[in-house]
């Protein structure tokens, strides 16, 4: 997405997206996960690291951090001795075998300590045929070339590599992690927010920094400030605060009143199935009583499920309002 | 918790392990003591005088005997006492409804006990009824609570002091001869042979009752109610442990943590080594009488709490009262303690001059030096101990040396060692250092013999026999390959390579990371065999060149892809003319890429080595490697990554780079980095104590760690659990789970049949954390694997038997596969069955010419008695002759012209009974139906089968004999098989 001209920026790469301009290149840059981050940040002033697996959601720094710790041991030999492939390379059972062996056999004059690195990104894509083949060249050229996987699910990682890895596991970001980066890159950018705005943008992106960032330019990009109102705009979605508020009067046992909401965000035209992914996603935060908040999840569990079947009638978010009265009122 | 069932539930039996578990963990004893550990009971430090072996083996049997079952009655009733409604619950459990047989709870008569004997009954009773009192009065008025506790904490000690048998004189002789230490002892040897069935009958009835009750506990009474201390971090260093009974506050497993946070040990047996029993609420009888003999302190749990504030030096923030008894046990444990450093140090004497494996001498040495300096000045002065013991351990080294040279000398060696990962730097340099392959059923053992007489056994003079696959005792003569199977990380490679250097053998390594195709290993392999290494001529060891190779195909699991196409099949036939020994490994051997392969090779199957062979290992390392990481924490990494050395390594080594940061936060954070199997989420997901500190967010996440399984795990184990609360709505509560689970299955329907993923959060719901919610408390039996996978392939295969029953019979039945497995199936069967059963031999021709008219193969006549089999229910064949079936098959061979399916269905079953790894598709589909039918004559047929689909394949006629009876004669073969039989 190019960069309107009308944000003035005085960095020579106003034309990345965002993503790619705010991109840490220093451990401390990293938001979240800062255990984790911190223990590789010694191995990369240390050397040595073992090879290592990162697993996590999207969006939460694990490619970054592969990087930020390859750019930070090997410094300016990075483009001999770093060889990354990710998901959108060829990484079929002969690349394996050849390109990344090769690339282990490879001499590359490096410190004491320091190690070739193959950065394998997406590496939960790799056939298990690849996988297999990676085995053993991981232990063989242990003594010159280490390798960092990064994957979402680590179950589809193969057992053998797994073993021969160092698991780290990345969780989402916590709201508070991604707003403070959000405030941080809107006074980068000089942008007018305000706080219920950035909020939305923190909720939108569900912990995911990238999301969050992306929602944040293209807010910004259209509407210049960030309001609530404006990023709803962009990421269409049923607003939470009205959903979290039809849940309090639902919990309170007034269902005219959640009624009016409802009716609202239907006139709205939002799609049911947005609505009620909305609903549950919202009642899972909410504040009330936890037993409550089970048998309402329940409820709208089941709701959900007959909107997939396409029952995605006014009259079944109704049905919905009423059960969970009816589960307040018993409770 | 599994493990606590197993203590109970095992006791007697497994008395011999137990202690040999003993003494696998805690390896700080001499040798000369050790050979008295493995004899022993679970008193295990109960060394034996001499005088022992006048006394009668039956006497002693009965006696103990005696003791368990004097013991248990009273614990019952002081039960009664205490709690009436929930005891009057407990005995209802009849020990007859368990065990059938026997009618009436027999009294044991004691003709041959003693007076003294009599006496200590009397006194464990005593003291069992103190602590019992104790605890009554605890519960009955909890708003008294600091009263109560501090009055039970000097009452077990009183009720030690008034035993029989004073502290002191035992403690300094070490090897008190008390009358009871003689019974015991050969009561545990002999208690299998010996013991009359009455006696044995009984004791199982008590073990069982026992374990009745601990089923029926109740769970913690107030849980949370009592604050944990804080303690310095090691302030229970050295000490150990065992909890027994229900606490009040806590869970057992809980204080158990909360003990080894603190650096205590926790048994689970009661032995001389141990410091302190935790006693809760119907706490174990025989765990208490042994702890009293050994005047081993019993503590409350508040007591359990005193003492760690005790130990990290808070005592004063408690109480006035306290001080007295705190004194006395202060003083007591001193004196107790200085007896023992003193036989410590001549142990340790003894230590220094035998060798042994380094890294478990550096624990013990750790231990011990620990334990000598702080104790008795922690007692005097108070002090925190931590520096003091770090200092010590610091020194440790200097003072040892000649225990450890090698690693020492091998990190100057190797001076690249700075670039090392650790899983290289502390690979194992010879045979012995690899973890869990000591023995001498080990299969490093196997294999460096099996390899060691490959050219003697393989001159090509003798042809040795194949074996009997069910052999134990095979030395794998036969085999020219070997395979290596099992799990990652825990050294088949290693293993291999460090044998083969052993042996002075040169080695050829193929792995994933080549392609071996077929043209490949025919072509390079070959080539590379008659090559002769000259490595001996470069090292300069070697005299000669060197003519031994062998063959290292590592990973051959991993022969996968169009590169690798037929590499199986020449692996095989490379392996068939062999003038090498040839190594295979792998992981899985239940693979259908690998099974071909496996009956070409000599099967040596690796297991995960226990936790204790890996902790010791992992802790030599962290002591090498200078890294301060706990017992318990190293416990947690092994356990997380499933006993695998090659990850624990690894997560050590990422751990060790926090070392200078803020500790405890990088190590709390840490376990998050593991990986969760569905065995340790399920417990997650039911376990009380985990709730704590999960949010809702938390929980849905388990789910996710594997949601195609992770559900199915919920469902076959929710009844396991048992909920907290009052116990009458469990019935509720196991409702409302049912019903979530089955709104997740509905859930999950949606989502594999429409592909509608956005449901999945939901699903987490439904099939995971209501249940959770709903059933929350602890588990009560072993986590299992689900049922419903067997019983899905299962369901699978019957319905494609009953498919091709279907097929067969299709040209005079015009039911569907529905009706013909109802209404056709048992009748038909019946009517071939029922005239071989009746008239013998006679009946064959009615037999044959029911199975003529519906067109029936021989093999259908197996399919049909599979398929009307109900559990329970004999089969029907089985009232059949051998001779009778024998001639059925011979004259429907005769008669019956073959089917067109008949060939193909032949054919089929030979490919899978060979296991041609190039149809896995078919294969993998038809594995279950063809094995159990022919398993038997498997073995028998198997190189002549493979003869014949070579000769099929290559169309050529002359083997087979007659190309237009290629199918009756493949079905020839295996009614010859049989009628061997």
């Amino acid at each position: 997405m190019p960069e309107e001209p009308r944000i003035t920026v005085d960095d020579k790469r106003s034309h990345l997206p965002w993503i790619e301009k705010y991109r840490p290149a220093k451990f401390k840059e990293i938001v979240g996960n800062e255990d984790t981050v911190a223990r590789l940040s010694v191995f990369a002033t240390q050397g040595n690291a073992p090879n290592i697996i990162i697993a996590g959601p999207p969006g939460v720094g694990k490619t970054t951090t592969i990087q930020c710790l390859a750019r930070i041991l090997l410094g300016d030999s990075y483009k001999e001795a770093v060889l990354e492939l990710n998901a959108s390379n060829e990484r079929g059972i002969d690349v394996v075998r050849n390109k990344i062996k090769m690339f282990a056999q490879q001499k590359v004059t490096l410190p004491r300590g320091r190690h070739k690195i193959v950065i394998l990104d997406e590496a939960d894509s790799m056939t298990e045929g690849a996988q297999q083949a990676l085995r053993r060249t991981m232990e063989i050229y242990s003594s010159t070339t280490r390798f960092a996987l990064a994957c979402n699910t680590s179950e589809k990682i193969i057992e053998p590599i797994q073993s021969r890895c160092a698991m780290l596991r990345f969780t989402k970001l916590s709201d508070a992690q991604v707003l403070a980066k959000l405030i941080e890159v809107a006074k980068w950018e000089k942008l007018n927010y305000t706080e219920d705005g950035l909020e939305a943008i923190v909720f939108t992106a569900q912990g995911d920094m990238r999301q969050g960032l992306n929602n944040l330019q293209s807010t910004a990009q259209g509407f210049g400030d960030i309001t609530a109102e404006n990023v709803f705009k962009v990421c269409d979605e049923p607003h939470p605060k009205l959903l979290e508020e039809m849940i309090h009067h639902c919990a309170a046992n007034d269902i005219h009143k959640a009624y009016k909401i409802l009716a609202k965000l239907w006139k709205l035209g939002y799609s049911p199935e947005d609505i009620i992914a909305n609903i549950f996603r919202v009642c899972k935060r909410i504040n009330i009583d936890e037993h409550l908040k089970l048998d309402f999840i329940r409820e709208i569990g089941i709701t959900h499920m007959k909107i997939i079947d396409g029952i995605n009638s006014l009259l079944q978010l109704t049905a919905l309002l009423a059960k969970l009265c009816i589960a307040a009122e018993k409770h | 918790m599994q493990r606590g069932i197993d203590t109970f539930f095992k006791r007697l039996p497994a008395k011999p392990k137990s202690a040999e578990d003993e003494n696998g963990e805690t390896p700080s004893k001499a040798p000369k003591r050790r050979k008295a550990l493995i004899i022993s009971s679970d008193e295990d430090e109960v060394v034996s005088p001499p005088e022992t072996k006048k006394r009668k083996a039956t006497k002693a049997a009965s006696s103990e005997c005696e003791v368990v079952s004097a013991s248990e009655p009273e614990a019952k009733t002081v039960g009664n006492r205490q709690k009436p409604a929930l005891s009057k619950l407990k005995r209802h459990v009849d020990p007859t409804e368990l065990f059938g047989g026997e009618t009436k709870r027999v009294v044991v008569p004691k003709p041959k006990t003693k007076a003294v004997l009599e006496f200590e009954n009397e006194d464990i009773d005593r003291s069992l009824m103190e602590v019992d009192l104790d605890e009554s009065i605890k519960e009955t008025a909890p708003v008294k609570k600091r009263q109560s506790h501090t009055r039970s904490s000097p009452s077990p000690k009183k009720a030690k002091r008034s035993s029989p048998e004073p502290p002191k004189p035992k403690s300094i002789k070490s090897k008190a001869t008390t009358p009871r230490v003689k019974k015991e002892k050969p009561a545990a040897d002999l208690e299998s042979s010996v013991l009359t069935d009455e006696e044995r009958h009984e004791r199982k009835r008590v073990s069982a009752v026992l374990y009745q009750k601990y089923k029926n506990r109740s769970s913690c009474l107030n849980p949370g109610s009592k604050e944990i201390p804080k303690g310095s971090p090691d302030c229970l260093s050295g000490l150990t442990f065992v909890v027994t009974g229900v606490l009040e506050s806590m869970e057992r497993e809980e204080a158990e943590s909360v003990i080894k946070e603190y650096g205590g040990r926790v048994m689970t047996v009661v032995g001389k080594k141990l410091k302190y029993l935790v006693v809760g609420e119907e706490a174990g009888p025989k765990k208490l009488a042994v702890a009293e003999e050994l005047n081993i302190p019993i503590l409350s749990e508040d007591g359990l709490f005193d003492l760690i504030r005790e130990k990290s030096g808070m005592a004063k923030q408690v109480k006035e009262e306290k001080k007295s008894p705190k004194e006395e046990h202060g003083s007591e444990e001193k004196e107790r303690k200085e007896v023992k450093t003193s036989r410590r140090s001549n142990d340790k004497k003894e230590k220094e001059v035998t060798k042994h494996r380094s890294g478990e001498m550096h624990d013990v040495a750790k231990h011990k030096v620990k334990k000598e300096h702080t104790s008795p000045k922690e007692m005097m002065e108070k002090l925190n101990n931590v520096p003091a013991v770090t200092l010590k351990v610091k020194k440790e080294p200097s003072s040892q040396k000649e225990n450890y040279p090698s690693p020492r000398t091998a990190e100057l060696k190797t001076q690249d060692v700075v670039g090392m990962a650790w899983v290289d730097k502390h690979k194992p340099t010879n045979i012995k250092e690899i973890v869990g392959q000591a023995g001498a059923a080990s299969n490093v053992t196997k294999l460096m013999n099996w390899l060691s007489k490959w050219y003697v056994n393989h001159d090509g003079n003798k042809k040795p026999q194949r074996p009997n696959p069910w052999a134990k005792n095979d030395d794998g003569s036969f085999y020219k390959a070997a395979l290596l199977s099992g799990p990652p990380g825990i050294g088949k490679t290693t293993t291999a390579t460090l044998v083969v250097k052993e042996l002075g053998f040169d080695a050829v390594e193929f792995n994933a990371s080549d392609t071996r195709s077929k043209r490949l290993l025919k072509d390079e392999v070959s080539t590379l065999l008659s090559n002769k290494s000259l490595s001996g001529y470069f090292t300069g060891q070697g005299q000669a060149v060197s003519r031994k190779h062998v063959l290292i195909m590592d990973e051959v699991d991993g022969m996968a892809g169009n590169e690798d196409r037929g590499g199986m099949q020449e692996l095989i036939a490379l392996i068939k003319d062999s003038s090498i020994p040839i190594i295979c490994m792998c992981n899985d051997r239940n693979h259908p890429k690998i099974r071909s392969l496996v009956n070409y090779c000599y099967d040596l199957r690796f297991q995960r080595p226990r936790l204790e062979q890996i902790k010791g290992k992992i802790m030599s390392i962290c002591f090498k490697e200078k890294v301060k990481i706990s017992p318990a924490k190293v416990e947690e990494i092994i356990a997380a990554t499933n006993n695998d050395i090659r990850q624990s390594i690894n997560h050590i080594a990422l751990l060790s780079a926090k070392e200078d940061g803020s500790q405890k936060s990088g190590q709390q954070v840490a376990t998050k980095d593991l990986k969760l199997g569905p065995w340790e989420v399920v417990r997650k997901v039911f376990t009380a104590d985990e709730h704590k500190h999960m949010t809702l967010g938390d929980k849905s996440d388990l789910f996710f760690h594997d949601y195609s399984l992770a559900p199915l795990f919920v469902q076959q184990n929710y009844l396991q659990v048992l909920p907290q609360g009052n116990k009458s709505d469990v019935l509720a509560k196991v409702a409302a789970t049912a019903d979530a689970l089955s709104l997740g299955d509905l859930v999950d329907k949606r989502i594999r049949a429409n592909s509608a993923w956005s449901l999945l959060p939901t699903q987490a719901f439904f099939s995971s954390v209501l249940p959770g919610e709903h059933m929350c408390g602890h588990f009560t039996g072993q986590i299992n694997f689900p049922g419903w996978l067997g019983k899905n392939s299962k369901s699978g295969k019957r319905a494609r038997l009953a498919q091709e029953l279907h097929d067969h019979t299709r040209v005079c039945t015009s039911a569907s596969r529905l009706s013909v497995r109802l209404d056709y199936a048992p009748f038909l069967l019946n009517n071939i069955v029922r005239p071989l059963a009746k008239d013998g031999q006679e009946g064959v021709p009615a037999a044959l010419e029911a199975m003529k008219d519906y067109h029936l193969l021989r093999e259908d006549l197996d399919l049909l008695v599979e398929l009307t089999s109900w559990p329970g229910k004999k089969s029907p064949l089985d009232a059949v002759d051998g001779r009778v079936k024998a001639a059925l098959t011979r004259s429907y061979n005769k008669e019956v012209m073959a089917y067109s399916y008949s060939a193909q269905a032949g054919i089929k079953k030979k490919k899978s009974e060979a296991g041609g790894a190039d149809d896995l598709a078919e294969n993998s589909g038809e594995e279950d139906g063809t094995h159990i039918s022919s398993e038997e004559d498997e073995d028998k047929d198997n190189i002549e089968l493979d003869a014949l689909i070579k000769a099929k394949r290559k169309t050529t006629t002359s083997k087979s004999a007659g190309g237009s009876k290629k199918a009756s004669s493949s079905t020839a073969s295996k009614p010859k098989a049989k009628a061997k039989k």
